[in-house]
């Protein structure tokens, strides 16, 4: 029987460069190698710098401003600096740039004493415009990929997603497919060209779509017709047809809109015809088949997580950033909103982001020590499921406890408390688009007020057209939410294997991934849903999101120096590094 | 075949848990050679099966359901009445029916809601301290309900309670198929189970107490030396008189 793997001994003294360090993931797994593994080498953070701050300053505001960073604050006080100084560099970059966009120098540096690359950054908008989506999951991956090769020994770890899988139903095992596309696999036959899916091909006539889109709405013709559509358009609303200024203005506005429409719709469509649900999972699959076909001697693994989702309980309970899967779904459940189109069975594959981030860390200490498998999938389908109509039930318990403690009225404490939601059918006659039809009527009607009416009647049928307008906004919005979360939530019923991970025995408890251990009324209930009130529904709102506020900020040193920053703590490893570096010569 | 969960045991004992379902350690030095036994309805709150059934059905999901389930316990309630004279444990079967296909998610957050919002500010005082002169007295003690796990588990962290017996729902994929699982608490099985009890804790029942209210805890009571009726309804008021056994009112 293999011994289990001591994640602390495997990745003792070893360095890491990180990508995504800015992201939900990301912040959790820097926070948790801090914590649980401080006996790293050096975490090298790559890092694009913004307009107005570079990649230190950037670092230093993240660690300062988020609430992820607060236990490390609160643990270390006035160190935390120096802690952070002796373990993590930040590297100026870029994963869209060749070389990552990294200082040759600098990479050269980095690459000599190279353990282990851990790609976490990514496009996760469900449908970007395409050529965003090739930049950071594709090319993103391929310049990771080339960087890690460069270096003497290091292995490579690709965070993608369960859903590359696409649109299939069943049990998705953990296994990687060169030129994988759900079309190919499901039914075949090769799809939509006739031809099998070829990465390479694919790549090229993407970048080709992209350029084309681009011609397309930049010819003369497509910007003439813009224009005439513009005037008409002002002209329509009673302003001068001929003033010049407000039509170069709208047209430059309405031509970057048009581009950005057209460029997530052919990336839409694209997917669609291959098989993937959205441009996000499309190009993870295609950087997986990258991967594979480029780089066959990096050692690698690619780890999937499913729908990630607030923290159990690291870095805090209930931790969460951004707008997740859930957050929109499970905000809309705490309105008035009841009727949830899915299937009710169907597993919603929710892991909590510490569970995700811990089993990470396994993955690339395995990696480092040479027992990795091709790939680990992160999920809780196959294992422990949550099915959508339990999520559901939860989410409305999760609200009911809420209103009924803070709930700001009567009618909240009340009766909202008790306004479960429910999974239906797409044909439920309470379905959004009726729902908006009923709305938009009702806006028409009170709108078209007969004249005879006395005036106190109008003015009050014009609130009420108004109140009508925006509840059918409110009602689109919802409409688009649950199209874009329809993967999720009601096609392809799907449960992704994760015995490789669960497989992965370690030494420390704290790394071994287990999803029974999950008690999902309590997580879901008491840190998930209150997380979401925190960190994501602010956002939802339109309001400020809660900063943290440390009492010693961290302020790193304005430039290292070569090698490791003055750390005395890990200078053995370095010279070790070093002479293996000299050793071995160029990488791959 | 549907899997079932809760699968009771011959001894359908609990420990006591706190609300976050740890369980609560046993005092060693507690657990002396006698029992105060508690039957918790009646003597330490005045809510019965009927009460928190009628709880959980109007807190269902959605509005139909909520409506036909109260529905069908207010045409219930009647027989319920009847049944609780006769037959205990078919009015209490009877009253748990409302929660069938109720999630089991579900049950468990109403019944922390009950125990909050009704049950704990209706635990007797005189009941409490029944229960701390019982502890003061060296008695191991145990409650016996006829409520439901979420319920009762959360009394006995309360009154830290040494033991508890109650009902148990069974539930089916997540659940409540509107069953208890056997042995059902609330009959006239109180007796048997004071005895096995007895049998297993090495407990001396003729130094022991029990505390109950109702006729059909008549065995319960006999099964003890030290018995006493409390606030007893009309079957164990002349049970009482006719054994001589004390008789506390503080309803």
């Amino acid at each position: 029987m293999t011994e289990p793997l001591s994640i602390h001994k495997a990745l003792a003294g070893r360095h890491i460069l990180f990508t995504g360090a800015s992201g939900f993931l990301g912040k959790v797994w820097l926070t948790m190698m801090l914590d649980q593994v401080p006996d790293v080498g050096r975490i090298y953070v790559l890092l694009r710098g913004k307009k107005n701050q570079n990649a230190r300053a950037r670092f230093e505001q993240m660690v300062n401003d988020s609430y992820a960073f607060s236990g490390l604050h609160e643990k270390h006080g006035e160190a935390f600096s120096r802690f952070l100084a002796e373990r993590v560099e930040v590297v100026p970059g870029d994963v869209s740039q060749p070389g990552l966009g990294v200082e040759p120098e600098l990479a050269e540096r980095i690459q000599r004493q190279l353990d282990l690359l851990v790609h976490c950054a990514g496009q996760v908008d469900f449908n970007p415009e395409l050529h965003e989506g090739l930049e950071t999951n594709l090319e993103g991956t391929i310049h990771a990929a080339e960087f890690a090769a460069k270096a003497p020994d290091a292995g490579f770890v690709q965070v993608s997603t369960c859903f590359v899988a696409g649109n299939r139903e069943g049990r998705i095992m953990e296994e990687a497919l060169p030129n994988y596309a759900p079309r190919d696999w499901g039914a075949g036959g090769y799809a939509p060209s006739g031809k099998p899916f070829d990465v390479e091909a694919e790549y090229l006539h993407l970048k080709q779509l992209v350029r084309q889109v681009d011609e397309d709405l930049n010819s003369d013709a497509a910007i003439a017709q813009l224009r005439q559509e513009v005037a008409e358009g002002i002209a329509a609303k009673g302003h001068d047809p001929s003033n010049h200024a407000l039509i170069d203005r709208i047209l430059k506005r309405e031509h970057k809109a048009r581009l950005a429409d057209r460029l997530v719709q052919v990336g839409k469509d694209r997917a669609a015809e291959w098989g993937w649900p959205n441009v996000y999972t499309f190009t993870k699959s295609m950087g997986e088949s990258m991967l594979l076909s480029r780089f066959p001697r990096l050692r690698k693994t690619f780890f999937r997580p499913a729908i990630i989702e607030s923290a159990q309980s690291f870095p805090l309970p209930g931790w969460n950033e951004g707008l997740n899967t859930s957050g929109p779904l499970v905000y809309f459940a705490g309105t008035w909103f009841r009727h949830l189109p899915a299937r009710k069975d169907k597993p919603l594959d929710v892991v909590p982001v510490d569970y995700c981030c811990a089993a990470l860390i396994a993955a690339g200490a395995a990696l480092v020590e040479g027992r990795a498998r091709a790939v680990y999938q992160c999920a809780t389908s196959d294992r422990h499921p949550l099915t959508v109509g339990r999520g559901l039930e939860l989410t409305s318990l999760a609200h009911r406890k809420y209103y009924r403690n803070h709930g700001e009225d009567a009618i909240e404490r009340i009766l909202l408390s008790r306004w479960d939601g429910r999974v239906v059918g797409d044909d439920h006659f309470m379905r959004v688009d009726n729902l908006r039809k009923v709305a938009q009527w009702l806006a028409d009607v009170a709108k078209d007020a007969p004249q005879g009416l006395p005036t106190k009647w109008r003015a009050e049928l014009k609130k009420l057209s108004s109140k009508s307008d925006r509840v059918d906004r409110k009602l689109g919005l919802v409409d688009k939410v649950i199209d874009t979360y329809k993967p999720f939530v009601s096609s392809n019923r799907q449960t992704f294997s994760c015995e490789e991970l669960v497989g992965l025995q370690t030494a420390e408890s704290f790394f071994h991934y287990e999803p029974k251990k999950l008690d999902w009324r309590r997580y879901w209930i008491d840190q998930h849903v209150p997380g979401l009130r925190r960190w994501s529904f602010p956002l939802i709102e339109g309001t400020k999101v809660e900063v943290y506020s440390p009492k010693f900020p961290v302020r790193l040193p304005e430039l290292l120096a070569p090698g490791f920053g003055g750390s005395t703590r890990v200078t053995e490893t370095n010279k070790r590094r070093a002479r293996t570096a000299q050793a071995s010569g160029a990488a791959e | 075949m549907p899997t079932i969960k809760n699968t009771i045991e011959p001894k359908s004992i609990g420990s006591a848990t706190d609300p976050k379902g740890n369980v609560l350690a046993v005092d060693p030095e507690r657990a002396s050679r006698s029992c105060a036994f508690f039957r918790v309805e009646g003597t330490l709150i005045d809510r019965g099966a009927l009460a928190a059934s009628a709880y959980f059905a109007s807190n269902a999901q959605g509005f139909t359901e909520r409506a036909f389930r109260i529905g069908a316990l207010a045409l219930g309630a009647p027989l319920y009445g009847l049944l609780s004279q006769s037959d205990r444990t078919l009015a209490t079967r009877a009253a748990y029916a409302a929660l069938r296909h109720m999630s089991e998610d579900r049950v468990g957050e109403l019944a922390d809601e009950y125990y909050e919002d009704v049950l704990k500010e209706r635990i007797y005082e005189r009941g409490r301290e029944l229960v701390k002169q019982a502890k003061r007295d060296k008695h191991r003690v145990v409650l016996v309900s006829e409520s439901i796990e979420q319920v009762v588990s959360r009394l006995a962290a309360e009154l830290s309670a040494d033991d508890y017996v109650c009902n148990r729902l069974e539930y089916v994929r997540g659940e409540a198929t509107g069953k208890l699982l056997d042995p059902v608490v609330g009959g006239h099985d109180g007796g048997a189970f004071v005895k096995r009890y007895a049998a297993e804790h090495a407990i001396d029942l003729t130094r022991s107490v029990g505390y109950a209210a109702y006729g059909a805890d008549l065995l319960l009571l006999s099964s003890v030396g030290r018995p006493c009726a409390v606030n007893p309804d009309f079957a164990l008021r002349a049970a009482a008189r006719d054994a001589e056994w004390p008789v506390l009112e503080y309803r």
